[in-house]
């Protein structure tokens, strides 16, 4: 052999390179002796030593749902809480291995717990038959089905029972809407691939929007368990990490007199504060039980509500879309006064008919008002007078003006979902003169939603301010630390001059204190509100009462401190129906929250 | 002089053979825990399979290119090593596993800049000890640099931390300085001092003396820190003579941590039994036999070392590796070369199996 090593000795030392090489062959060649030493004695000398010690126990994963983050109100009041609950689940791999008996379990299973068979077999078929991680079949199992699970152990094996946090609401429709519902992850959504398979995940509303916040983090423990499934020895744990919890803008009392008093009613109500666009309360109804959406329900209990004839599932404060009706005769009167196109002075006199080529518009009251100004004719809801105003201000300034207020428009709020409402483009064209005569008194080719009302409605009450409708205020850690928080957000102003906010307010005010709005008056509490009632076309005997009634109210009439937007479908007369609901939830906002504070003090 | 000839088919066939027994074991270990943390059982197959390409690019390319262009990389090579260590300490950029930092990441790709790092230190060492391997007798001008180098390396690998790579660049160069031909005085004297530092090193984190004490009875604590190494052995006792066949182990259903990086040997153990396990470590010690072989016969001294040094440091990973999983060794994290699952330890094992190939293409006989 012939190396470089080799030739360039070290002096004085033979071949010192090429020894050390050797040596270190041979330390190697020991180390790769003893390795398969040890191989030998652990998997020959051995080998059935330890086969035993590792076959006798298995191993089960239990996943450990975190619980999700709790939604308060603003006074700190859990709007939504969580509560143990307990869940069926399969774990596929210890179920037999052959069908037959497989099948015999779960038929067992079937019939003691009440579940459709083929309910079990979906569940088993979704999953890979030596998965470890339990499939969930059923959630909210009652002690008893826990018990009798329980009691059959031994003949069902790779059926268990968990137990889970499981939300729970203060009524079973409490803000149904606003809060939303959670259920497992549907098809779609886990082919999105963010979420696994069985785990909880808001579907509407709050629970939907703020689902990443409020999901938390699940943890899992790998368990030793013995041939009767009984814990041996914890291998390895990781913590749940609970979701963040909400503080939201919403005043449960508020919340709950509001769903009150617009029982039996199908329609909406919005407060809020105007003065930094909170949202107190929201309601829609008719409402879903959002408890009875968090169990795993039956395909037809879910049908029955999809395709209920009311849609209970939508939130008619963002998506309902109505005529505004009367409602929209305080933004005319305002356009034609900041325009000068309109005085207070002015004077018309209603006889309940108004001409306008071939067409005659009627007003509400047989009759009509006879001689009305501008603030009577706002206090009384007089058509005519509006007819008229509202050809000499044009249909393109009003329009401008309802684009102003923010209709035809987002009013900004973080609910999916919402609609925009409709506000014309009124071309000189395409424009004849009898859309600008309905579209004066909110009929015709505009539509609102009650969340842009109560935009609008705190706009007057402000003085012009437009406010992003807020419903979270912070997000935080549990353990502490604020995750996000939204200090409110003003989105949109409308200057006018403050005679005209003047006259606006004084003009609503006798509204309720002498005019159609007269059933929301409270004594005590100085209350500003117009009524509307949007006719549905064909106005039939049949139709009557059919109509869209409406009530928007903000009060104390100084400093005001709540709007109340009220929509009642197929409700009748605003004055009538609404107002009378508008009433009663500023009493329990104004009173009922005094007498509670002085019982309380 | 040198003359081209065909690379050693030994040492090709044993690289070939280990990193296709690599890729199915990973699969084999990982498929259950991918599918059960990733929702894809081909998660870790996926990642294996592209740095095996990766690594197969990176070896023809090292064949290709004659190493003794290497010697002019040395500075490059370590100033880049050693800003990769600094940088991989940087909290936005070291990716904090566990605790420790070592993982750079590069969108979907993570490089442990420590594998770098020990390349860097082998062509270093190979290219000063071919220069002054006369004045290897002299303590201060044969030894100090190389040590600095080691020692610099070193503790930016222990500030991670990571005890396991740092021992095994202080191996390697001690190893090459003992090779070389330096005095064994010398080297005792240098590594005395170093007994207080492992014991200040273990004292300041008290994982690493658990894991000794587990090493050397782990049934002391079978549930805590004896109960990787014990699961490591009923893995190994499942197994039995012939195994229970690919994909027949029980031991990665989650009972064995590390099943795929670390462990794998493990699996392979309780997969292919005694014969398979048997046949693997005979395939690394035919590796390292055939390593020294060209370090022997390499046509200059730098390609010598080269190659001494490359074989030291694969064959170490292997020895501390399979010590560690058979229960020979305390518990270090250093993956089994070619085998384990990892990406820049695989790429930079297959650069340097280039390297050892290009020097036997050009040995003289």
């Amino acid at each position: 052999m012939s190396r470089v090593f080799g030739r360039h000795r070290m002096p004085g030392r033979r071949d010192a390179v090429q020894q050390r090489i050797m040596a270190m062959a041979v330390l190697v060649t020991v180390a790769f002796v003893v390795i398969i030493g040890q191989l030998w004695y652990l998997q020959v000398l051995e080998g059935g030593r330890f086969l035993d010690a590792s076959d006798r126990n298995r191993i089960r994963i239990r996943p450990i749902a975190a619980p999700r983050g709790v939604l308060f109100d603003r006074n700190g009041a859990p709007l939504v809480d969580n509560r143990p609950a307990f869940t069926l689940s399969l774990i596929p791999r210890e179920l037999p291995r052959d069908t037959e008996s497989r099948d015999a379990v779960l038929g067992r299973v079937a019939s003691l717990l009440r579940i459709p068979y083929q309910e079990l077999l979906d569940a088993v078929a979704r999953v890979q038959t030596d998965s470890f991680l339990p499939v969930r079949v059923r959630r909210g199992l009652t002690l008893q089905d826990v018990a009798k699970v329980e009691e059959w152990k031994l003949e069902i094996p790779g059926v268990i029972t968990e137990v889970e946090p499981q939300r729970v609401y203060p009524t079973s429709r409490f803000a149904a809407h606003l809060l939303g519902y959670v259920r497992e992850a549907s098809d779609d959504q886990l082919k999105q691939g963010r979420y696994r398979r069985g785990e909880m995940v808001g579907q509407s509303g709050l629970e939907r929007l703020l689902d990443e916040y409020l999901r938390g983090q699940d943890g899992g423990e790998r368990i030793e368990v013995d041939a009767m499934g009984r814990p041996v020895r914890l291998i390895q744990q990781s913590e749940p990490r609970a979701g963040a919890q909400v503080i939201t803008t919403v005043d449960r009392r508020i919340q709950e007199a509001a769903e009150q008093a617009m029982e039996g009613h199908a329609g909406a109500v919005v407060v809020m504060d105007p003065r930094n666009g909170d949202l107190l309360a929201m309601v829609s109804t008719p409402a879903f039980d959002i408890d009875r959406f968090t169990e795993t329900i039956d395909r037809s209990a879910w049908l029955r509500v999809v395709q209920d004839p009311h849609f209970p599932l939508m939130n008619r404060a963002v998506q309902g879309q109505y005529a505004p009706a009367s409602i929209l005769k305080i933004l005319v009167a305002a356009a034609g006064l900041q325009e000068g196109s309109l005085t207070p002075g002015e004077s018309t006199n209603c006889t309940g008919e108004f001409h306008l080529g071939a067409a005659t518009f009627k007003d509400w009251k047989e009759g009509g008002h006879g001689v009305v100004d501008l603030k009577r004719a706002i206090v009384q809801s007089c058509n005519i007078f509006f007819y008229q105003a509202g050809l000499k201000i044009g249909g393109t300034t009003i329009v401008r003006y309802a684009r102003a207020f923010g209709f035809g428009a987002s009013t900004g709020i973080e609910l999916q979902g919402e609609k925009f409402g409709l506000v014309p483009r009124p071309t000189r064209r395409t424009w004849p003169l009898g859309e600008t005569v309905n579209l004066s008194i909110g009929q015709g080719a505009v539509l609102v939603t009650p969340t842009q009302v109560a935009r609008f409605m705190a706009a007057v009450a402000n003085g012009g301010v437009l406010w992003r409708p807020r419903i979270v205020q912070r997000i935080e850690r549990p353990e502490g630390g604020v995750l996000y928080s939204d200090a409110g957000q003003v989105n949109g102003h409308v200057e006018l001059s403050p005679v005209v906010w003047e006259f606006l307010r004084r003009s609503l005010w006798a509204a309720v204190n002498d005019g159609t709005g007269a059933a929301a008056r409270i004594p005590g509490l100085d209350i500003a509100g117009k009524t509307g009632t949007a006719q549905l076309v064909g106005k039939s005997k049949a139709a009557l009462g059919q109509d869209t009634a409406w009530f928007a109210a903000f009060a104390p009439v100084k400093d005001p401190e709540v709007v109340v937007v009220v929509l009642v479908e197929r409700g009748g007369r605003g004055g009538e129906v609404a107002a009378p609901i508008a009433r009663k939830i500023l009493n329990a906002i104004f009173f009922e929250k005094v007498a509670a504070i002085e019982v309380r003090g | 002089m040198p003359r081209k000839l065909a690379p050693d088919l030994w040492l090709f066939g044993v690289a070939v053979v280990l990193l296709s027994l690599g890729v199915v074991m990973v699969y084999s270990a990982s498929a259950i825990v991918a599918g059960d943390r990733f929702h894809d059982a081909y998660f870790f197959l996926k990642k294996q399979l592209f740095w095996a390409l990766l690594g197969a690019a990176g070896l023809w390319l090292a064949l290709r290119v004659d190493y003794r262009r290497l010697e002019r990389f040395v500075l490059p090579l370590l100033a880049v090593s050693v800003a990769l260590l600094v940088l991989v300490l940087i909290p936005p950029i070291g990716q904090a596993i566990n605790g420790t930092r070592r993982w750079i990441r590069l969108g979907p790709v993570s490089f442990q800049p420590v594998e770098l790092a020990k390349l860097a230190l082998v062509v270093y060492l190979a290219a000063f000890l071919a220069k002054k391997r006369e004045g290897l007798a002299d303590f201060w001008q044969g030894l100090l640099s190389p040590l600095v180098v080691a020692g610099v390396l070193g503790a930016l690998v222990l500030a991670q931390p990571d005890l396991g790579n740092c021992l095994t660049l202080i191996a390697l160069t001690f190893a090459l300085l003992f090779l070389a031909g330096g005095r064994l005085a010398h080297l005792g004297l240098i590594l005395a001092p170093a007994v207080p530092l492992i014991a200040i090193a273990i004292w300041m984190a008290p994982y690493r003396l658990r894991r000794i004490t587990a090493f050397l009875d782990p049934w002391s604590d079978p549930r805590g820190s004896g109960f990787q190494i014990i699961q490591s052995w009923l893995a190994f006792g499942n197994g039995g003579v012939l195994g229970q066949g690919i994909g027949a182990s029980k031991q990665k259903l989650f009972y064995l941590p590390e099943a795929h990086t670390d462990f794998i040997f493990a699996i392979v153990g309780e997969e292919l039994g005694f014969v398979g396990a048997a046949a693997v470590v005979a395939l690394f010690s035919v590796f390292v036999w055939r390593g020294l072989r060209i370090g022997l016969r390499a046509p200059d001294p730098f390609g010598g070392y080269l190659a001494l040094g490359i074989t030291v440091l694969i064959a170490t990973q292997t020895l501390v590796n399979l010590g560690v999983v058979l229960g020979l060794l305390p518990t270090k994290g250093l993956p089994l070369p070619f085998v384990s699952f990892g990406g820049s330890a695989l790429l930079i094992t297959m650069l340097s199996t280039g390297v050892l190939l290009n020097i036997s293409q050009q040995a003289n006989v």
